[in-house]
């Protein structure tokens, strides 16, 4: 009889904010964040199934985008760039 | 930026000091602050005129009674005023007198009147030492004494006593020359606290704008040029690096730092020497000289520090518009950075027979031009050299403290920059780059603006994504274009680059688009470009567009979508992100701020039963980690969740995110289970094991028969057997007459004393450190197995600082911080009560809590 496995599969969907949100009628700015974005969902769920990859980003926002705290991005940079991506840098604002 | 825009600038900062240009009252040029005094500067070394304005009423004040009666002496003699007012009227009025300038200037000595003249033809301002350097290229030498003699004093200063200061000191005294700073090379120095060089800036020297006008106005046509020297030719084969060759490395080192996004600073503020290493390895054809193209690239303003001052990053902007300048204008600007160059700490007091090195290694460049066409022996041209114009750049070390100079000789410093940096400049050509014979290099041309025209392409791109390079015909542009190619060699007259997708990359990075790539390349090779090379570059530059990261955004999150939606319609430039956040530009003024650049506030707070809460405002980070190790067991309450981390939640970002925003220590237990669920740490095991237990247990086990049975003591009276060693254990026991029991003994201690954790030990000093400041940062307490420092006294009296006695104990780590470079962790007990300094690279072993 096969053994049941206890470690379950890797998911890139662990990497999405939970609630709480934020009450009803009030925003929150969230300052100074790294936005990683990709053409495609498909390349963000193979970019968060990369262990390499997905040690620096903190979470996804949405199918197509995921947040890295600012701390995290040059290393995130360096990461993509071994795992053979030429992402684009850009500033903000 | 224009001439009149920085005049423009220059006028601002001064009023913004109470300063106004046109009716100058500051003292000295060098009583501004830092901004205005680099307005100042940077209107200077472009090569064109440029004024300043610098007014000789303001420096009443510094000069004293005997200086003012030479000054007017000098301005205004039929005046013959004997009090300081009268001196002063008497100055000020043949100032504003073109007919009283005209007849001072009419008597000038033949050496003051082409001094005045040379800096005239630079406008107001001019290094001190380029003046210097002219008059003795012309042939003019050194009167015997200095004006006044060496007792009087100039602008609350003593005048050096040397060979340069004696050329120029009747111009100083009499304030036809106006210096920069009283820190100038041609002061003494009085006491140890002024032994610094003086810098480039304090070299400076001004003429009033009426002098220059009147200057002008009397221009007398110049019956002194340039003489050469006549030294005996030598048969030799003497070769020099191309000028071009200079620029090429400069792009290279340039792309070595845009490929690692900065370059990291020592705590002094020098280059790390990892980075040297590293492009050493990267471009070993540099050999060496990646360092002083760092420092040119400092110099030129093309990399600077970030705000930490930490690292230096590039400056995109300003590499640009170095790249548009005339590669003429480049290398001169490469070439005054070398004249610049820092020197490192131990070498600037080190006196070497130079007065200043900016100033010895400017006048062996601009002596060089003296040199004949033909090769020369090496020695013959610097004792030449010497005589006629480097003497003026050295003095002896009596004549900086005040006293009578001695003789001078031919300092090392000057073969030492001709054989190493010179040559590399291009400026020298060695016969092997061997102690033998020398001629001037091809970097005086380029320097003189002599360049050969160019006639041919300077490119030429081959099917396999090799570019030749034709240095003779490189112009900026497609000097350029070589930033989407890396070098891999170069020789004395081609370059070999190639094209990869990193260089490409990287180019794209620094704001080119492909299309403007590709068209220099194409406009500047001398054979159309391959096709395969377009779709190459076309793809590399898709693939780029596919994966973004944007630095410093700002998400706004709202409650729902359809909130978010409204919001979006009220910001100005918002656009939506996933289903509740926005993307803008600034937060607005109602928004709960979190700021992910300064430190989070800590929120998590855990329970003595190990689940814990968020308490107040979580922000994303809280949210993220939390989702990723924990569930929800009551309401606000969480617990960690083996499932939850072992699908994979638990990464670096998010236990970091964790860990600084927990109020409260984790307890142990449930950070090791983080780890093991994560996979971090191996599952723990559980076995059977076989301890070996008596009083003299540790006794016993040093006898050869059961040494070799038995492993780790846990204690002095308990020791463990190795796996499958039972029976022969058993068995030698009995051989030496003991009976064996089966059951522990209770009434025996079996271990002595409980550590936080195993100690980490024999790691270097870095590392320790390293692990120190991790755990100050996180406020983890750690276990510390040290030596305590000794301080002795040597048979001379000097404290000696030795290892003491070693001590084991658990503390609270504080801080570490240095004495000179030696790190020391500044910690307390942990009841608080008693404080230590210990030496980091005292400490055997540590465990963090």
């Amino acid at each position: 009889m096969p053994r049941a496995k206890k470690t379950p599969e890797p998911s890139s969907s662990a990497n999405a904010i939970l609630e709480p949100a934020p009450p009803s009628g009030t925003a929150l700015a969230h300052q100074n964040l790294a936005l990683l974005e990709v053409a495609d969902a498909a390349d963000l769920q193979s970019l968060l199934l990369d262990p390499r990859v997905k040690s620096f980003v903190l979470s996804a926002v949405s199918p197509t985008q995921a947040v890295v705290l600012p701390q995290h991005s040059k290393a995130l940079l360096e990461a993509l760039k071994k795992a053979g991506h030429t992402p684009k840098v850009r500033v903000h604002g | 930026m224009a001439k009149s825009d920085i005049l423009e600038t220059l006028r601002r900062a001064l009023a913004g000091q109470g300063v106004d240009l046109e009716n100058l009252n500051i003292k000295m040029l060098s009583d501004l602050d830092e901004d205005a005094q680099n307005v100042v500067m940077g209107t200077l070394g472009d090569g064109a005129p440029q004024r300043i304005g610098v007014r000789l009423e303001a420096f009443y004040e510094r000069m004293n009674a005997d200086q003012l009666k030479c000054v007017a002496m000098r301005f205004n003699p039929a005046a013959k005023a004997a009090r300081v007012v009268d001196n002063r009227k008497a100055i000020t009025q043949s100032l504003n007198s073109p007919a009283l300038l005209a007849t001072m200037l009419a008597k000038l000595p033949e050496l003051e009147r082409n001094a005045l003249d040379f800096v005239a033809r630079h406008g107001d301002a001019v290094n001190g030492w380029d003046i210097i350097s002219y008059l003795a290229g012309v042939g003019f030498t050194a009167p015997k004494q200095l004006p006044g003699g060496s007792s009087m004093s100039f602008y609350g200063s003593r005048m050096m006593d040397s060979d340069a200061v004696r050329l120029i000191g009747t111009l100083l005294r009499d304030c036809l020359l106006i210096p920069h700073s009283s820190q100038a090379s041609w002061f003494g120095r009085g006491y140890y606290y002024q032994q610094s060089p003086s810098t480039p800036e304090d070299d400076v020297l001004y003429i009033d704008p009426r002098v220059e006008q009147a200057l002008r106005k009397n221009a007398k046509p110049s019956t002194r040029s340039r003489v050469p020297l006549k030294l005996p030719s030598v048969q030799a084969q003497v070769s020099a690096p191309h000028p071009a060759r200079v620029l090429l490395e400069l792009a290279e080192v340039m792309n070595l730092v845009l490929a690692s996004a900065g370059v990291t600073l020592t705590r002094d503020g020098w280059v790390s020497k990892p980075v040297l290493t590293r492009f050493a390895k990267l471009r070993p054809w540099l050999e060496g000289r990646s360092g002083f193209y760092l420092d040119a690239l400092i110099g030129l303003g093309c990399l600077r520090p970030d705000s930490s001052e930490t690292t230096l990053k590039p400056d995109i902007t300003a590499w640009s518009r170095f790249q548009t300048l005339p590669l003429e204008a480049q290398y001169t600007q490469v070439l005054e950075c070398y004249i610049q160059t820092l020197d490192q700490p131990q070498a600037i007091h080190a006196f070497d027979g130079v007065t200043n090195r900016h100033a010895a290694r400017r006048g062996l460049v601009s002596s060089l031009a003296l040199l004949p066409n033909h090769a020369v022996a090496i020695d013959t041209a610097l004792d030449a050299l010497f005589e006629r114009s480097l003497r003026y750049f050295c003095s002896s070390r009596e004549s900086l403290w005040g006293g009578k100079p001695t003789k001078l000789e031919l300092p090392a410093f000057f073969k030492r920059e001709v054989l190493g940096s010179l040559h590399d400049l291009g400026l020298v050509a060695l016969e092997g780059k061997k102690d033998g014979a020398m001629s001037v290099g091809p970097g005086i041309a380029w320097l003189n603006g002599q360049r050969e025209p160019i006639t041919s392409s300077a490119l030429l791109v081959q099917p396999n994504f090799d570019v030749l390079v034709y240095l003779d015909a490189l112009n900026p542009l497609a000097l350029a274009a070589l930033s989407g190619a890396d070098c891999q060699r170069i020789d004395a007259q081609t370059a070999t680059y190639t094209i990869s997708r990193a260089s490409i990359y990287r180019a794209l990075e620094t704001g080119l688009s492909a299309t403007t790539l590709l068209e220099m390349l194409e406009m500047f090779s001398s054979s159309p470009l391959p096709r395969n090379l377009f779709s190459s570059v076309t793809e590399w530059a898709g693939r780029r567009e596919r994966l973004s990261l944007t630095e410093g955004v700002t998400l706004l999150e709202y409650h729902s979508a359809s909130e978010r939606d409204a919001g979006i319609a009220q910001l100005k430039g918002a656009t939506a992100v996933g289903e509740r956040f926005a993307l803008v530009a600034h937060a607005p003024k109602k928004a709960v701020v979190h700021n992910y650049s300064s430190n989070p506030t800590r929120t998590i707070a855990f329970q003595n039963d190990g689940t814990f809460k968020l308490e107040g405002g979580s922000d994303l980070g809280a949210r993220a980690a939390i989702a990723g190790i924990a569930t929800l067991v009551s309401p606000e309450t969480y617990a960690f969740s083996a499932e939850t981390v072992r699908r994979g939640g638990f990464n670096a970002a998010t236990r970091e995110a964790f860990l600084a925003r927990v109020k409260n220590k984790i307890p142990a237990s449930l950070e090791a289970l983080l780890s093991i669920w994560s996979g971090k740490l191996a599952p723990p095991s559980l076995a059977p094991i076989t301890v070996f237990q008596h009083e003299q247990a540790a006794a016993l086990a040093t006898h050869p028969s059961l040494q070799v049975h038995l492993d780790a003591a846990l204690s002095p009276t308990a020791m463990l057997v190795k796996r499958g060693a039972e029976k022969k254990l058993e068995a030698a026991l009995s051989a030496l007459g003991l009976e064996v029991g089966q059951v522990l003994r209770d009434n025996i201690k079996m271990v002595e004393s409980q550590s936080l954790s195993p100690l980490q030990m024999g790691l270097d000093t870095r590392k320790m450190r390293g692990i120190l400041e991790t755990a100050i940062a996180q406020r983890r307490d750690v276990e510390l197995q040290y030596h305590s420092e000794k301080t002795t006294q040597t048979r001379y009296g000097y404290p000696e600082k030795s290892r003491g006695k070693v001590v084991q104990e658990a503390l609270k780590p504080i801080s570490v911080t240095y004495s000179a470079s030696t790190p020391y962790l500044n910690a307390v007990t942990l009841e608080g009560e008693e404080t230590r300094r210990i030496r980091i690279g005292y400490i055997l072993g540590l465990a963090i809590a």
